[in-house]
C-alpha cells in the first residue's frame, strides 16, 4: 500500500517537472526568437547553432527560473546590445518614430498640394496656336510639367497604393521636396518673365 | 508654321539645379561623416553608463571582482585562443600596456570566452601575459557586456564608468590616446 502511494507520488512528481520544463522551454523558445543572433546574418537567438546564442539561451533559461518575465529578459538584451537585438523593434525604437513622423509632412504636403491647383484653376486652356510671348504668359499660370502638375501625393498613391505611402517615409520627403519645388516654379517664373520684360 | 513657333529653346531650369544640390550635398555630407568614422568603435548602450559588475575566476586562482577594481582605470578584454590572428595581434600589445601603466592606475583584465581551458592556458603561457585573466565558461560576463565576437575591449574608468568600448585588436596608438585623458583626471 505505502509502495503504490509512493509511485504514484514519483509519477505526479515527473509529470509536474517535465511539464514546468516543458514550459520553460517554450518560454525560451518565445524570447529567443524575438532575438537576433549577435554572431549570425538574419538568423534569430531561437535559430542559431553558434556558441553565443547557446549561451543566450542558457541565460534565458536562467532568467525564467529565477522568475524573471519576458518583459524583464527582453529589457535586459536590449539595455546591453540596444535596439538592434530585436528582430523587430519595439514601437519605441528610433526606426518606428521616424517612420511615424513621416505622417505629419505627408499630411501637410497634401494640404499644401491642393494651394497651387486653386492657383492654376484659373489658368486659360493651353493654346500651341498662340505666340511665343503668348505662351510665356501661358505657363506662367500653368504648372511646367505633367509631374508637377498632379499631386505628388496622388501620384505615390496611384503607384504603389495607399498602405504602401504609410511605411515610406522617403516617399513623403520626395513629396515635401516636390512640393517645395512646385510652389517655388510659379515664383521663379515670375522672376524670369519680369527680368526679360525688363529688357 | 504654328509647329515652328511651338518649339522653344530649352535651358536647365534653375530648379533643377536646386533639386539636384539637395540630393548631392546632404549624401556628400553623410558620407563625408561616415567615413571619418572608426567602424569597430562600436556604439554600445553600455558605453556612459556603469559597467555590470562581474566575478572572474582567475586562471591563477582566485576571483576577481569588479568591485575591487574601483580607483582604477580597467582594460577589459575578451579574447579566445582560436581567434587568429585579432587576439595574437593584441596579446603583446595588452601586455605591454599592463607592463607600463600598472604602477600609474591601469590593470588589464582578460576574460577569456567561448573556449577551452587547456588551449587558453597555452595562449597565456605562450605570449607570456601576466597581467589577471579568468574564463567565463557560460558566457555570462560577456553577455552582460553586450559582446558581438573576440576581440573586443572595454575601458571602465575609476568610478566604474565604461567609457569605452572597441571591436577588434587594440594597438597602443588606439588605447594610448584614450587613457591618458582618464589618467589625468585621477
Amino acid at each position: 500500500m505505502i509502495r503504490q502511494h509512493l509511485l504514484v507520488a514519483a509519477w505526479v512528481l515527473a509529470v509536474t517537472l517535465t511539464t514546468s520544463a516543458q514550459e520553460v522551454d517554450l518560454g525560451v523558445r518565445v524570447i529567443a526568437s524575438k532575438l537576433r543572433c549577435p554572431v549570425c546574418q538574419n538568423e534569430s537567438v531561437a535559430d542559431s547553432q553558434s556558441e553565443l546564442s547557446a549561451q543566450m539561451r542558457t541565460l534565458i533559461r536562467d532568467k525564467l527560473a529565477a522568475g524573471e518575465t519576458e518583459d524583464q529578459i527582453v529589457r535586459y538584451f536590449v539595455s546591453r546590445y540596444g535596439e538592434w537585438i530585436l528582430l523587430t523593434p519595439s514601437p519605441r525604437s528610433a526606426v518606428v518614430r521616424v517612420a511615424g513622423a513621416g505622417r505629419r509632412p505627408s499630411r501637410w504636403c497634401r494640404t499644401r498640394n491642393r494651394l497651387p491647383a486653386a492657383l492654376y484653376s484659373a489658368a486659360p486652356p493651353f493654346d500651341p496656336l498662340a505666340g511665343h510671348q503668348e505662351q510665356r504668359r501661358v505657363r506662367l499660370r500653368r504648372p511646367s510639367s505633367a509631374l508637377l502638375n498632379q499631386s505628388f501625393d496622388q501620384l505615390i498613391h496611384g503607384v504603389w497604393g495607399k498602405q504602401t505611402i504609410g511605411v515610406l517615409p522617403i516617399c513623403r520627403g520626395c513629396c515635401r521636396i516636390a512640393t517645395a519645388f512646385k510652389l517655388g516654379l510659379p515664383l521663379l517664373h515670375i522672376a524670369k518673365f519680369s527680368r526679360q520684360g525688363a529688357r | 508654321m504654328a509647329d515652328s513657333q511651338t518649339v522653344t529653346p530649352r535651358r536647365p531650369m534653375p530648379w533643377v539645379w536646386i533639386g539636384m544640390a539637395a540630393v548631392v550635398i546632404p549624401l556628400l555630407l553623410v558620407l563625408a561623416f561616415g567615413l571619418r568614422r572608426d567602424p569597430r568603435a562600436l556604439p554600445s548602450p553600455l558605453v556612459g553608463r556603469m559597467a555590470p559588475a562581474f566575478g572572474l575566476q582567475l586562471f591563477s586562482g582566485g576571483r576577481l571582482t569588479l568591485g575591487e577594481l574601483r580607483g582604477r582605470l580597467v582594460v577589459l578584454n575578451f579574447w579566445a585562443s582560436w581567434c587568429v590572428p585579432a587576439c595574437t595581434d593584441e596579446a603583446p600589445v595588452l601586455q605591454a600596456i599592463w607592463e607600463q601603466y600598472r604602477t600609474k592606475g591601469v590593470t588589464v583584465v582578460g576574460v577569456n570566452i567561448q573556449d577551452h581551458e587547456a588551449p587558453a592556458r597555452t595562449f597565456i603561457q605562450r605570449f607570456g601575459l601576466t597581467f589577471p585573466a579568468g574564463m567565463d565558461p557560460r558566457g555570462v560576463i560577456a553577455i552582460d557586456y553586450g559582446v558581438y565576437g573576440v576581440p573586443e575591449t572595454y575601458l571602465i574608468d575609476q568610478s566604474g564608468r565604461a567609457v569605452y568600448k572597441y571591436a577588434g585588436a587594440v594597438s597602443v596608438d588606439l588605447l594610448t590616446p584614450v587613457m591618458a585623458p582618464l589618467l589625468e583626471t585621477r
